[in-house]
């Protein structure tokens, strides 16, 4: 079947086309499905979907932008994403729909609540049609380690489409939504992005509540979109973003001044290069490809005016342990609170309470997160945490303040998203200190708590999608994204 | 993974509530001998000139109870209740 037009549309063009009686809200849920009924078979974006509720919502917007354009007066304003169908995460929780964050412990879980970055995104007017498929609790780098089976690539049922926010990636790659929400925590939203060709935003800390998001590793974890186009990332930051009094880690942050994207220059802007994320991580090599795609991404910048240098940074050298060792230890606290008690699953036959929490566990976690929760729980026993866990600790405050350091020099920091494209399915999965050390790039910025995006910038020699980060000081989601309308533009192939 | 370390893992993940399986043991086991020392690069490092983090520095909000109006939609998730209250195996003979 023919693609069709309307499914290639950007969040932000659908909305603007309802708005203006160009087409409905309805015929874009109708799309939607009629694709995947076709295609989802084979790439298993998905975990569930809400056909039913869905085509209402969206006749509910068509009504809402008749009545608005007939003149009534009690509507003051459209809502910006109306009748745009979107998809959430699997750890997104959307008061009694089932979140399962890839886990058979969380299967049959219905929260009676719902996260407050979905609700921000309800009220701007999206119709959420489901919910993606995702690594168990965000611990995994491809999307094979869900308990509902991996997805596909968009281009390529082989390949993975990264990860942890791989069915979020997946769907809007494949034109099964206009946008998505991920979350990202080492860098579950862009590198899923750089895989698919798509833009992913993870924000500065904070900015956006973790209220409703499953903990992983709470002082990480950053709900963020996934999207077609900068101008998409930049709306639904916009929507999603804000202080919570149901999270007190959250802040106030300044909003993306869209139309100040477009004028976007680099002239004169200095532009850092970190070396220490071009260079070999355990057994994972920067890629020729993605190395090439850096180096017309730097020259590119050169020609527009940008003063781009290489900068050294020693101790990024030593991101990917501090991040696995502080992550996973967070994990094994947060996640001892599945005991089979207050909610999710619970094992049968237990002959003692003890015995209860121990089978519900062991039969309810995968193996990716019992790796985590030994590691977790080795970092935090008494013989290691002095010398492990507290210096992670320190570690990550060098982090911190080598890019405020850095930051007082440079604009902007250039660097791939992954050292490589998309993998076939198995060849990361199967070896974890393979997949831990292809985060190099992306767990800086998630110590750091700063902004960073994935945009595409070309393509592999199979066709598949490069990926690039920019990554801002805090609270320089404007710098970042202002530089991704301008790769945008000016882009490999992705440009217009 | 050495006797000692294997010894401390499976002690480990006894106090995490994880029985493993054989098949499970040799998996983990050996994923984590070489995660460990990979881990363990830190200590090599100096952090001289590192903070801790101020817990000052966040904010809190009045401790005040309320009403979430969500009691019984919660005890609905439990696997099992009773009388308004979660049920657990006998802890006590």
């Amino acid at each position: 079947m023919e693609k069709e037009p309307i499914l290639s549309m950007t969040a932000l063009e659908l909305a603007q086309a309802i708005r203006k009686k160009k087409v409905t809200s309805v015929e874009a849920v109708r799309a939607i499905f009629r694709n995947i009924d076709e295609h989802e078979y084979e790439r298993h974006a998905y975990v569930a979907f809400w056909k039913e509720e869905a085509l209402s919502e969206a006749l509910a917007c068509d009504a809402l932008v008749d009545k608005y354009n007939a003149g009534n007066t009690e509507i003051s304003e459209l809502p910006p994403l109306l009748g745009v169908p979107v998809a959430i995460k699997d750890n997104l929780l959307l008061s009694g729909k089932t979140a399962s964050c890839g886990s058979k412990m969380l299967e049959n879980y219905i929260p009676p609540y719902t996260a407050s970055c979905v609700e921000k995104l309800e009220k701007a007017g999206a119709v959420i049609i489901g919910r993606t498929n995702m690594d168990e609790f965000g611990m995994g780098v491809s999307t094979e380690h869900s308990y509902f089976g991996a997805t596909s690539h968009p281009m390529d049922i082989d390949r993975v489409p990264g990860g942890s926010s791989g069915g979020s990636a997946a769907a809007v790659a494949s034109l099964e939504a206009f946008a998505a929400l991920g979350t990202d925590t080492g860098g579950s939203i862009r590198q899923p992005a750089a895989f698919c060709g798509l833009f992913g935003l993870r924000p500065t800390y904070g900015s956006v509540s973790r209220h409703g998001l499953v903990a992983f590793a709470s002082s990480m974890d950053t709900a963020g979109p996934i999207a077609r186009s900068s101008a998409d990332a930049a709306a639904l930051f916009n929507i999603v973003m804000g202080p919570d009094p149901k999270d007190q880690t959250s802040v106030s942050s300044p909003r993306v001044d869209i139309s100040a994207m477009e004028s976007y220059s680099v002239e004169g802007k200095r532009i850092g290069i970190p070396k220490q994320l071009l260079s070999d991580e355990g057994d994972v090599r920067l890629s020729e490809e993605v190395a090439e795609s850096l180096q017309k991404a730097k020259v590119l910048l050169q020609e527009k005016g940008a003063i781009i240098e290489e900068v050294d940074m020693p101790i990024l050298s030593y991101a990917v342990p501090v991040y696995y060792i502080l992550s996973s230890a967070e994990a094994s606290s947060n996640l001892s609170r599945y005991d089979g008690i207050r909610y999710g699953y619970r094992a049968e036959d237990a002959a003692d309470l003890h015995d209860l929490y121990t089978k519900t566990r062991s039969e309810g976690f995968g193996l990716e997160v019992k790796r985590r929760i030994l590691l977790g729980n080795y970092v935090l026993s008494s013989e290691h945490f002095e010398d492990i866990y507290r210096k992670a600790e320190k570690a990550r405050d060098l982090v911190r303040k080598a890019f405020e350091e850095v930051f007082s020099k440079f604009d902007l920091l250039l660097s791939p998203t992954s050292p490589v494209t998309a993998p076939k399915k198995g060849e990361i999965a199967d070896d974890p200190l393979i997949a831990y050390a292809s985060d190099l790039c992306t767990v800086p910025a998630s110590l750091a708590g700063i902004p960073a995006v994935s945009i595409p910038f070309g393509e592999d020699r199979n066709g598949l999608p490069i990926g690039l980060q920019l990554m801002g000081p805090r609270f320089g989601e404007q710098e970042i994204l202002g530089a991704a309308r301008f790769f945008e533009k000016n882009g490999e192939g992705g440009g217009d | 993974m050495d006797r000692a370390n294997q010894e401390e893992m499976e002690r480990i993940a006894r106090l995490a509530g994880l029985s493993l399986s054989e098949e499970e043991k040799e998996i983990l086991f050996s994923d984590l001998a070489r995660i460990v020392p990979y881990m363990e690069r830190i200590t090599e490092l100096d952090t001289e000139g590192s903070e801790e983090p101020d817990p000052e520095e966040m904010s809190l909000r009045e401790d005040e109870s309320r009403d979430s109006g969500l009691s019984e939609a919660i005890l609905k998730k439990a696997p099992k209740t009773v009388d308004g209250m979660f049920s657990v195996p006998r802890t006590v003979e």
